[in-house]
């Protein structure tokens, strides 16, 4: 159980919950159909918006779930591993962890892309990640930087290994809706 | 020229110089944007003089991939030296806080709202 790495904003994830949603799906029916990612995002929007007055909550909460399932579904490991969802709602906030495998090869760059997300200006890697893209057109990875400096979602990542000596990632992340 | 599925629609009308995007774009990755990529460099190559005008006042949804990918050809106008302007909807979230973005990329892209 060795090899754990956290990195990110403190999140506390279980004080004072109003109401909770829990899911699980497979990466496999996602890369299936990509606008699948987009069908889960409007559901969890359409089930919490209403808690939530003004500012079309609907639209904020769908893109940021969005981004962070699109997020565990590249970054996952065996397609057929479900992916672990779970929404929680605290006054004017809500509060998901998702959980995926992750290839070990692939830990390393997750790693490097959550430190850069604390080391670095945000606005300056915007720009570096899309300058770079010019020569490397397959390549994004802007989701995360633009979840922290447009919409100020608390992030929080944990690394580590289960009892069965596979590699996992728990992504936390915290909005604030008015 | 239009690029039209069951969640969006792209459509370009050569003689208003305007590449109108309605709908929810969010594809997997910068390649699938392709097609999408080709259809606004063929705009910008048609423009000139005045600038090519991007209506996003319909597009509710465009993931981040989607915002790589119209990035790209933010800096592709740059490097063109051509102006273009963007037409966003104040009641739509992620264009109030999104579409400034490529502004940042490049200083002649205008950008309002209604």
């Amino acid at each position: 159980m060795g090899n754990r790495v956290v990195i990110g904003d403190s999140i506390d994830f279980n004080g004072d919950i109003e109401t909770t949603l829990s899911m699980s799906f497979l990466p496999l029916d996602i890369f299936d159909n990509w606008a699948r990612a987009g069908s889960l995002s409007d559901f969890i929007a359409e089930y919490f918006g209403s808690y939530f007055e003004g500012g079309s909550p609907h639209n904020i909460i769908s893109t940021v779930f969005n981004e962070f399932i699109e997020n565990a579904v590249k970054f996952t490991k065996n397609n057929s591993q479900p992916i672990l969802l779970v929404v929680k709602k605290r006054k004017n906030t809500l509060i998901s962890r998702i959980t995926n495998t992750l290839p070990v090869h692939r830990k390393t760059e997750f790693v490097r892309v959550c430190k850069d997300l604390y080391n670095e200006d945000l606005e300056e890697l915007f720009l570096k990640k899309i300058e770079d893209g010019v020569e490397d057109k397959r390549k994004s990875g802007i989701g995360l930087i633009l979840m922290k400096k447009d919409y100020q979602v608390m992030t929080n990542f944990d690394f580590y290994e289960d009892s069965k000596s596979r590699n996992n990632v728990a992504v936390t992340f915290k909005m604030d809706l008015e | 020229m239009e690029i039209k599925t069951d969640k969006y629609t792209i459509e370009y009308n050569k003689k208003e110089r305007i590449v109108k995007m309605e709908g929810t774009l969010r594809l997997q990755g910068k390649d699938e944007y392709r097609d999408i990529f080709e259809l606004l460099t063929m705009a910008a190559n048609d423009t000139t003089g005045l600038p090519l005008i991007l209506d996003m006042k319909g597009l509710i949804f465009l993931n981040s991939s989607g915002i790589s990918s119209l990035s790209l050809f933010i800096l592709k106008m740059r490097k063109l030296d051509k102006d273009i302007a963007i037409r966003g909807s104040e009641s739509i979230p992620w264009q109030m806080k999104s579409l400034k973005n490529f502004q940042k990329l490049y200083g002649k892209v205008e950008i309002s709202f209604s």
